[in-house]
């Protein structure tokens, strides 16, 4: 019952955010639900699989480009498809999943950080290509993508639209639309966790020859996991596309790997909810000091000479994550949880709490 | 032509082959793929660069920043790794190392900024080709020291021993921590030597080190993550082969020179993932 109540007040809050929040915080919320969605993709394969992918912004940058590709009209300079937009967005989230599918015998037979090394490729390579393959890509300065209409409905600034008095530009109609796309690939990564699938991932990462003797087929399960988290990558990468309404190459290099990375470690390795965590924390933390810096000690406004908010938050969070694999073994989602048994009145859920023997069992 | 594109592929794989000798010391010690080395190797070349800049001469901040360099690795691992290397899975020491990566560098934009700065060649006067050669040299005669540690001190069989058992060196009444901060300290010297031997080519800047980690890790692939000589070899294959395809191969060009070390990763992790030197793992269940 509770639970029921728990849920229809963050439904209620999600749905107020836009009549009251401006721009800026939309615009930040959105960055955070497209980074949720791709961090939930690498939390299924580094957390629950075991296998680590330096790779992740490459399928996003794949997943960007790919809907502005099949999207856009064809120019003189440029090329394009002209598909319908709903269209373009499905085929773009195959395409990163086609694209993990042909690195996936590599990805099936490395495991642990040799795959890390092998995923380097992707982000150089793919770096290389977002670059030179101008008629498609748009080269360094990217190309402007185009916004997403389903059955009429257009997810830009125009025609205007007034929803309670409140203008509903771009920011406010994809809220909704990023809200929804999260929920999706929320509850289908956790039903994978949650059934014989994630059962098998588990196993895998924490003994493959334990998998393997009882009927894991190993090598098939890491490939499988690549591609569904290239897939989940291609859907961030579409809505980031839509949130910035531009794709640049710059943007997809090998720090958004590692911010993705950072993200798994610092919300919780393994599951969805850390992931969501982590990719809100992660992605606020560099907009809230941009927005406050002035109040705060030490850091100044960018290109004043003191500590630009950008350096103190990746100051921050390389310190964050070093902190929490050191202090927060089950990252941040692992504290609330911890918070959560010791405090009886905030429990939703009952959490099975060890018992004397399975506890001694962990004491070497 | 090819002499000298030869001589010039050398002289950037020495510095590949040192930074790759660190990678696999830090893995021989700890089994851990050290993905902050190369951020290691960068902090301690700007302690150099610090160094030379206050008017100390090249080949006195030379050996002051090795001692730098190997302090701070031993810091890093008794402070940070010590905490994490024993229980941990291999995923959470990754990760650990990633967190150091964007630490150090953060560290370094803030310190130093990230503009790019000239580093003092070792042999200014000499030709292009001789201080290549130079280079290569030093990398060989690091190689030289540290075969010579391990094979032949009473410190290498320790070492060695912590490195095939720690838990029966450990009965037998080795110092376990301590050679393993050992491990770290050396390698991070070896990096620091890397940075330096590099930064005149590379020009100094935080993300100075950060092409120069995949190409070593191409060299450690390439020659067997556990095998030093392996290593060094593989370091100096990369750095040839790199110089020779952006030259020879019209495709290839300047910009896709790092596709080489790449594609050499991956081929050699799908058909002998053990590497050129190095040995086949053997898991008991």
């Amino acid at each position: 019952m509770s639970r029921i109540v728990v849920w229809a007040a963050v439904l209620a809050a999600f749905v107020a955010v836009p009549f009251y929040l401006e721009g800026f915080w939309l615009q930040t919320g959105l960055f955070a639900m497209s980074a949720a969605v791709g961090a939930i993709g690498i939390n299924l394969l580094t957390g629950a699989t075991g296998q680590l992918s330096m790779g992740h912004a490459f399928f996003l940058a794949l997943g960007a480009y790919a809907y502005v590709y099949f999207a856009a009209e064809p120019t003189r300079t440029l090329g394009g498809l002209g598909l319908p937009t709903p269209l373009a967005a499905v085929l773009a989230v195959l395409l990163a999943g086609a694209a993990g599918g042909l690195f996936s015998p590599i990805a099936g037979r490395l495991k642990g950080a040799y795959l890390g090394i092998a995923t380097l490729a992707l982000i150089f390579g793919g770096q290389h290509v977002l670059f030179n393959a101008e008629p498609v890509t748009g080269g360094f300065n990217g190309r402007a993508v185009p916004p997403l209409e389903v059955f009429g409905f257009v997810f830009a600034d125009t025609p205007e639209l007034v929803v309670l008095d409140v203008p509903f530009g771009v920011l406010e109609r994809l809220w909704f639309l990023g809200g929804l796309a999260l929920l999706g690939s929320a509850l289908f990564a956790r039903g994978v966790l949650r059934g014989r699938p994630g059962r098998a991932m588990n196993t895998i990462r924490d003994h493959e020859i334990a998998a393997g003797v009882m009927g894991v087929p190993v090598t098939r399960y890491r490939a499988a996991v690549f591609v569904l988290s290239s897939m989940y990558g291609g859907l961030a990468g579409v809505l980031l596309a839509l949130v910035f309404q531009r794709t640049v190459p710059d943007y997809f290099g090998i720090l958004l790997s590692l911010d993705y990375l950072a993200m798994i470690v610092i919300g919780g390795l393994g599951s969805v909810g850390g992931a969501v965590i982590g990719a809100a924390f992660v992605s606020l933390l560099p907009q809230l000091l941009t927005r406050y810096s002035d109040a705060l000690p030490l850091v100044a406004p960018p290109g004043s000479g003191g500590v630009s908010p950008a350096e103190a938050a990746r100051i921050l969070y390389g310190a964050a994550i070093v902190a929490v694999v050191l202090f927060l073994p089950g990252g941040l989602l692992g504290l609330l949880r911890s918070l959560r048994q010791r405090l009886p009145g905030l429990r939703l859920s009952p959490l099975p709490t060890p018992s004397p023997e399975t506890r001694s069992s962990h004491v070497r | 032509m090819f002499f000298q594109q030869l001589v010039e592929g050398l002289g950037a794989g020495a510095g590949y082959a040192a930074l790759a000798l660190a990678l696999v010391l830090t893995y021989r010690f700890t089994g851990i793929v050290n993905f902050a080395q190369g951020e290691l190797a960068m902090l301690a070349t700007y302690v150099a660069w610090q160094l030379v800049e206050s008017g100390m001469p090249y080949w006195v901040a030379l050996p002051v920043t090795v001692a730098v360099a190997f302090a701070a690795g031993v810091a890093v691992e008794r402070t940070v790794i010590r905490r994490v290397e024993t229980g941990a899975g291999e995923l959470t020491l990754v990760v650990t190392t990633i967190g150091l990566y964007v630490l150090v560098n953060a560290l370094a934009a803030l310190v130093w900024t990230s503009a790019l700065r000239a580093f003092p060649s070792p042999f200014p006067d000499a030709p292009a080709g001789l201080s290549a050669l130079g280079a290569a040299g030093v990398a060989g005669l690091v190689l030289g020291a540290v075969a010579l540690v391990v094979r032949h001190t009473g410190l290498g069989l320790v070492m060695r021993a912590v490195a095939a058992d720690p838990r029966s060196a450990r009965l037998a009444g080795v110092r376990v921590g301590r050679v393993l901060a050992l491990g770290w300290g050396a390698a991070a010297a070896i990096g620091a030597l890397s940075g330096v031997l590099l930064a005149p080519t590379l020009f100094l800047e935080p993300a100075m080190m950060t092409g120069v980690l995949v190409y070593s890790f191409a060299a450690a692939t390439l020659g067997g993550f556990d095998s030093p000589l392996g290593a060094v070899a593989g370091g100096l294959l990369v750095g040839v082969a790199e110089t020779l395809a952006g030259t020879y191969l019209g495709f290839v060009g300047a910009d896709l020179k790092i596709a080489v070390p790449l594609a050499l990763i991956v081929a050699v992790l799908l058909l002998r993932p053990r590497g050129l030197f190095g040995s086949a793992p053997v898991e008991r269940a």
